[in-house]
């Protein structure tokens, strides 16, 4: 049943022209990113200190890095507005009766609508797969880093994507769903960065392991640790779980 | 069979159905009734496993809907007054997708959807995407969901709703025609289009239950009154209608002239079939008996008449 509305979502997706859209400006502004971030690297190639990887380390620390850091803040945006309309609208039109006349639980209806998000997402991540192509192209063997970097793409679109998704089930209004969960996910952004200014070791280190960047961070870094993964399914699992519960709930 | 025992439910502190009962017979039309606001549509909602109630219990064919709702949302189709349609996705797919969540064997969805569409008329339009449809035609995909699984139960809110005449013309008769094969619970505003299809019907306001049962049943019993139309070929000006008050069962009389005939209204007890004594006296007075007929009360009057008894 998972399946049966993943494809049913998945088809939704790719006959809307927003698909096509956010694609498009995506890679867009990726290649615009890219690009800038390559010319920068080679025009100030001599002045950036070497590390012990030589070219390669500093390929990653100017290039590799800013480049997943930039698209992880894309994701910020995108994730919204792929989510958005998954319950809002179908609560709006009453078409969700569908589903809760159906023999079918609240988990399947979750999981089969964002399932078929992240494959969306992952769609529109892909339009950068030229980008470690190219790196590969000119020189840069170990890709490593890119594979850490886009699995945590790939974790991080997942928990932004359960927020989105838990946004759309409590409101009616898509555009009320997008401001809600980009104000959510800012709102883990803004701890993360305001811990910086903490003194207290252990509050900054309870709340970095609370917020998603840190965890992403050490993705970037190629440090690819089981209390990321589990922090990252956890986190995505709380906010699924919520929105089934706020399914269950029906007072609308 | 449906059995609704005493369900409440409430939304924040609106209370919206009050401790409700009654019963829907298999293979029967049942109408539901009620004013805007009555607690038609949540009960409705409650009864196909999409709602729990607060409290009481809804029993289908035996099975508690609290307890096992998935497995009463198979044999249940239900219509809600706006079809559930996804307005993107052309017709045909939109029943295809219905009837596989629904539980309908991949073998068999083609064969079901080919049955529902020829049923319902979709033929030239199962191409077509949703959203661009006229309101009759997302109506009848919205009747196609609800019986593409071949439910036992089918539950239609308002589905003459907002259709223009020859629609709803169109879908009294597929109501009609669902009978052979289903259960139907029908809900209407309008009481003449219930008294024309339905069976039996439960009439509610304010979450209350006003009266359940068959038509019949409640005509007899909540219309103490009925009106005898006596069409006589003449009535001289002296003859005095007060001899009909010999029979006990004669509230009053009058005389009507209508296109050039003449009518006697008798007012009689309605719980007793007196036309047989009345058609002979009418005869031995020399009236000259052209034809006899009982009103039958309409729902529309027993509507109101049990919406007022109650509120006194």
């Amino acid at each position: 049943m998972i399946y049966l509305i993943f494809k049913k979502e998945l088809k939704s997706f790719f006959y809307s022209p927003l698909a096509y859209v956010l694609a498009g400006l995506f890679s867009l502004v990726m290649g615009w990113i890219f690009f800038n971030l390559l010319y920068s690297f080679v025009e100030n190639i001599q002045a950036l200190p070497k590390g012990p990887g030589g070219g390669e380390f500093q390929f990653v620390n100017h290039v590799v890095i800013k480049l997943f850091g930039n698209l992880n803040f894309l994701l910020l945006m995108i994730c919204p507005i792929l989510t958005m309309k998954l319950f809002a609208e179908e609560k709006k039109d009453q078409s969700i009766d569908i589903y809760f006349s159906s023999p079918i639980n609240e988990w399947q209806l979750v999981l089969g609508k964002f399932f078929a998000s992240w494959a969306m997402g992952a769609f529109i991540l892909s339009t950068t797969f030229v980008f470690p192509v190219i790196s590969y192209m000119a020189g840069v063997q170990d890709q490593s880093f890119s594979v850490a970097g886009y699995l945590g793409l790939l974790l991080n679109l997942a928990s932004y994507l359960s927020i989105g998704l838990f946004a759309s089930s409590i409101t009616k209004n898509q555009i009320i769903a997008a401001l809600l969960s980009f104000v959510i996910i800012l709102g883990f952004w803004l701890v993360s960065w305001i811990i910086q200014l903490s003194t207290n070791y252990f509050v900054v280190e309870i709340l970095k392991q609370a917020t998603m960047v840190s965890h992403y961070e050490s993705f970037v870094k190629g440090i690819l640790g089981t209390h990321s993964l589990i922090y990252y399914t956890s986190f995505t699992g709380f906010w699924l779980y919520c929105s089934k519960k706020v399914l269950e709930a029906r007072t609308w | 069979m449906i059995e609704v025992s005493d369900i409440s439910r409430s939304y924040g502190n609106q209370l919206a159905l009050d401790g409700l009962s009654f019963n829907v017979r298999k293979g029967s039309v049942h109408g539901f009734l009620g004013p805007n606001g009555a607690g038609k549509t949540t009960t409705m909602k409650i009864l196909a496993a999409m709602l729990p109630p607060d409290s009481g219990k809804v029993f289908i064919d035996g099975v508690d809907t609290s307890l096992h709702p998935l497995e009463i949302r198979k044999k249940i189709g239900i219509l809600l007054e706006q079809p559930p349609l996804f307005l993107d996705m052309v017709g045909r797919d939109y029943l295809e997708y219905v009837a596989r969540l629904r539980l309908v064997t991949k073998n068999e969805v083609k064969e079901r959807v080919d049955f529902v569409i020829e049923k319902l008329g979709l033929q030239d339009v199962q191409s077509r995407i949703l959203g661009n449809l006229s309101k009759g035609y997302k109506q009848k995909f919205g009747v196609a969901q609800a019986i593409v699984h071949n439910p036992e139960f089918v539950i239609l809110d308002e589905p003459t709703s907002g259709l223009d005449p020859q629609a709803v013309m169109e879908m009294r008769s597929l109501i009609k025609d669902l009978k052979q094969e289903h259960t139907v619970l029908f809900s209407s505003h309008l009481l003449k289009e219930a008294d024309l299809i339905c069976d039996e019907v439960t009439i509610i306001s304010d979450g209350k239950l006003l009266a359940s049962a068959p038509i019949d049943e409640i005509q007899g019993s909540l219309s103490k009154k009925t009106v005898i139309d006596v069409t006589v070929v003449k009535i001289d000006d002296e003859y005095d209608l007060a001899r009909f008050r010999e029979f006990d069962f004669v509230q009053s009389v009058s005389l009507i002239q209508k296109d050039e005939e003449t009518h006697l209204k008798i007012l009689v007890d309605s719980l007793q079939d007196n036309r047989e004594k009345l058609s002979r006296f009418v005869v031995e007075q020399g009236l000259g008996l052209l034809e006899m007929t009982q009103e039958r009360p309409d729902l529309e009057k027993i509507f109101f008449e049990v919406v007022k008894r109650k509120s006194v």
